[in-house]
């Protein structure tokens, strides 16, 4: 383990990587300083970019920007009492009424450390438990790992904000899209109605950048023209992040580990995130201080310790299991898929150093953003006066170039049209997409790894239940899928006989 | 329910369709190894399970108030407006214009079709054509050829005509 972290030094401390990583911070803080844009269009959109760097740089790029969103959600939470993303929308609750009483450079200072302190722990129990974890699934066969994916798919129920059936049909549409392409053992030819360009399958760039940039580009597009003459809200105030003084790191440290343990755990779970994360920690900030609600330091710092640990935490899964626990990771697992690299198990056992290359650089992710928040906070204020539409017209620019960049592929563009325009009208009907990019990602490793298990088993179908710890993983999924429904149904009856 | 109707309906069609397409591929198998149609049959029967169900299932009502959150003594914190909904036509419309501003990046190459593209686009919300549109759409175009063709050796489109 030491040889493998000294060499993953060796990789990740570079003047290359460490400049990657600033700009990858600085990104994702100012795509989430800025409402209505989220850091998942920021992590798609860096994808095309990395495609010139090596691994280490490319994660580095896409880590900076994981980090940095993560804490940049705070700044319009506090200063304008809009969350910058859904983890921030707990913060907003103390953060905003700290502002109104003049302590705005306080709860921004208070919102950035406590962020960095969670972002921190989770790390240290993402260097303690990932390579255990991957340890016992390296022995996973066939499967045990179509069981694994089978219960990482069944996060989708999680996932499904508001309809589980709309939720389950997206993932399902998801994993027949998989099937597009070559066959995975046969090498047969499968829906690609004599197009050159889809023997490869359906990207997942392309779609990723459908589904999460152009609805978004379209609507700006839309607002704009309707709001053109108005004049934007502009922030009048000067403000200057604080660092908190020692009485107060000294006052909220139990708070903050306790949140910042919480989240990660959190994490942990797919199909969760930052948004409940924070939620859960501010209540929990709020049982321990009864002011909190009224304009509290307690009340900013819990919702940011708990929504950084969950970073940490939500990286276990995608790396040592190759499950995303929320669209983050599953844009991450994309992006480590496209450069060459397979989460899971033998990730930690091919690229050990290169898993801890990725440890050294998220801990050094965490102190720059740290660093460039505090003295950057002027400008990142700032930024919040740029009209939306000018950055909105380069992403259109991006969506186009980095859906080709991936394989020179102009079907690709096409392809990226297709799903945005798709992603519009399924956001409409209540259809939530990240399921769906869930069922792309999971789809190949599902077939290759059913059928391989099938070869294994002369084609009985029990090899799926009478291996224990495939049947244990595909119970937890069956429990994960009607564990809503069951619940629901107890709720009506108690709610009857009362 | 009406809406989860015609969406089922839609569903069961494109099924129908893939279904079709499915029955095409090749029926060779290996030992043990269910073939290349197995797969894709497994997540169609799943797919019309969930259509069926969302045929019968009840339209939850959107809830389009705005979200007030208030502090202890009532104040109002934040108010939060539930989503803007655009009219469908325009919704269209815009993705139309999108798809003519990629037709003109396959047809006349990156460079030229994306400026034109994005100053029409931007015109079309209501900027100044000259010098505003022109120069900020060329500014970003040519930024991004420079990134990716120059800097990183990416090619870009080169267009169809010429």
């Amino acid at each position: 383990m030491f040889e493998m972290f000294t060499q993953g030094l060796g990789i990740a401390l570079t003047v290359e990587n460490f400049i990657f990583m600033l700009v990858g911070s600085i990104l994702g803080i100012i795509f989430t300083a800025i409402p209505g844009l989220t850091f998942s269009t920021a992590l798609i959109l860096m994808i095309p970019l990395t495609f010139g760097l090596t691994p280490v740089a490319a994660i580095s790029v896409l880590l900076g920007v994981y980090a940095g969103g993560m804490t940049g959600g705070s700044i319009p939470a506090v200063l304008l009492g809009i969350p910058g993303n859904p983890s921030a929308a707990a913060t907003v609750l103390d953060g905003y009424l700290m502002s109104k009483k003049g302590q705005a450079g306080k709860a921004l200072g208070m919102s950035i450390y406590a962020s960095v302190f969670g972002g921190v722990v989770s790390l240290l129990v993402l260097i303690l438990v990932a390579p255990q974890i991957a340890s016992v699934a390296i022995k996973f066969g066939p499967a045990e790992l179509f069981a694994l994916v089978i219960f990482g798919l069944s996060t989708i129920v999680g996932l499904s904000e508001g309809s589980v059936v709309k939720g389950l049909l997206s993932g399902m549409f998801g994993l027949l899209l998989c099937t597009v392409g070559m066959d995975p053992v046969l090498g047969t030819q499968r829906f690609t109605f004599g197009i050159p360009g889809l023997m490869l399958g359906i990207g997942i760039l392309p779609v990723m950048i459908g589904i999460f940039a152009l609805p978004e580009i379209i609507d700006c597009f839309i607002t704009a023209r309707k709001n053109r003459g108005k004049p934007a809200q502009k922030i009048e105030q000067k403000v200057k992040a604080a660092f908190p003084n020692l009485k107060e790191i000294k006052d909220t440290f139990w708070l903050n580990l306790q949140s910042s343990l919480l989240g990660t755990f959190i994490g942990l779970v797919p199909g969760t995130g930052g948004p409940i994360a924070s939620f859960m920690a501010y209540d929990l900030a709020k049982r321990k201080n009864p002011k909190v609600g009224t304009g509290v330091i307690d009340g900013v710092t819990a919702p940011e310790a708990a929504n950084n640990g969950v970073t940490g935490g939500a990286l276990i899964p995608m790396l040592t299991l190759g499950i995303p626990g929320d669209s983050a990771t599953a844009i991450m697992l994309g992006a480590l898929l496209i450069h060459g690299l397979v989460p899971g198990p033998l990730l930690f056992r091919d690229n050990g150093p290169l898993v801890y290359a990725i440890f050294i650089s998220i801990l050094i992710i965490n102190l720059m953003v740290l660093a460039v928040q505090f003295y950057g906070m002027k400008i990142f204020v700032k930024i919040l006066d740029i009209p939306k539409i000018n950055l909105m017209a380069m992403i259109l620019v991006m969506t186009i170039v980095g859906s080709y960049a991936t394989a020179l592929n102009f079907v690709d563009v096409i392809i990226m049209f297709a799903f945005g325009f798709i992603a519009y009208f399924m956001k409409v009907h209540g259809f939530p997409s990240i399921p769906l990019i869930l069922g792309i990602v999971l789809g190949g490793s599902i077939e290759d790894n059913f059928r391989k298990a099938l070869v294994l088993s002369d084609g009985s179908f029990s090899i799926f239940v009478t291996n224990p710890i495939s049947l244990v993983f595909l119970t937890l999924a069956l429990l994960m899928i009607v564990g809503p429904f069951l619940k629901k149904q107890y709720q009506q009856f108690k709610t009857q006989k009362a | 329910m009406r809406s989860n109707r015609i969406i089922a309906v839609i569903f069961l069609a494109f099924i129908g369709v893939w279904t079709y397409l499915t029955y095409q591929l090749p029926t060779s198998t290996m030992f043990g190894e269910p073939g290349a149609r197995f797969f894709p049959f497994v997540v169609l029967g799943l797919m019309t399970f969930l259509t069926i169900i969302l045929f019968f299932l009840k339209e939850k009502k959107q809830d389009e108030e705005t979200v007030v959150v208030k502090d202890e003594e009532d104040n109002v914190i934040i108010e939060i407006e539930a989503e803007e909904k655009h009219d469908t036509r325009t919704v269209i419309k815009y993705y139309g214009i999108f798809l003519g501003v990629i037709a003109l990046v396959y047809l006349i190459g990156f460079v030229p079709g994306a400026i034109i593209g994005l100053t029409a686009m931007l015109t079309i919300i209501g900027w100044k054509l000259f010098p505003r549109a022109i120069l900020f759409s060329s500014a970003v175009v040519l930024v991004t050829y420079a990134l990716f063709n120059l800097l990183m050796s990416i090619p870009l489109p080169t267009g169809r005509l010429f």
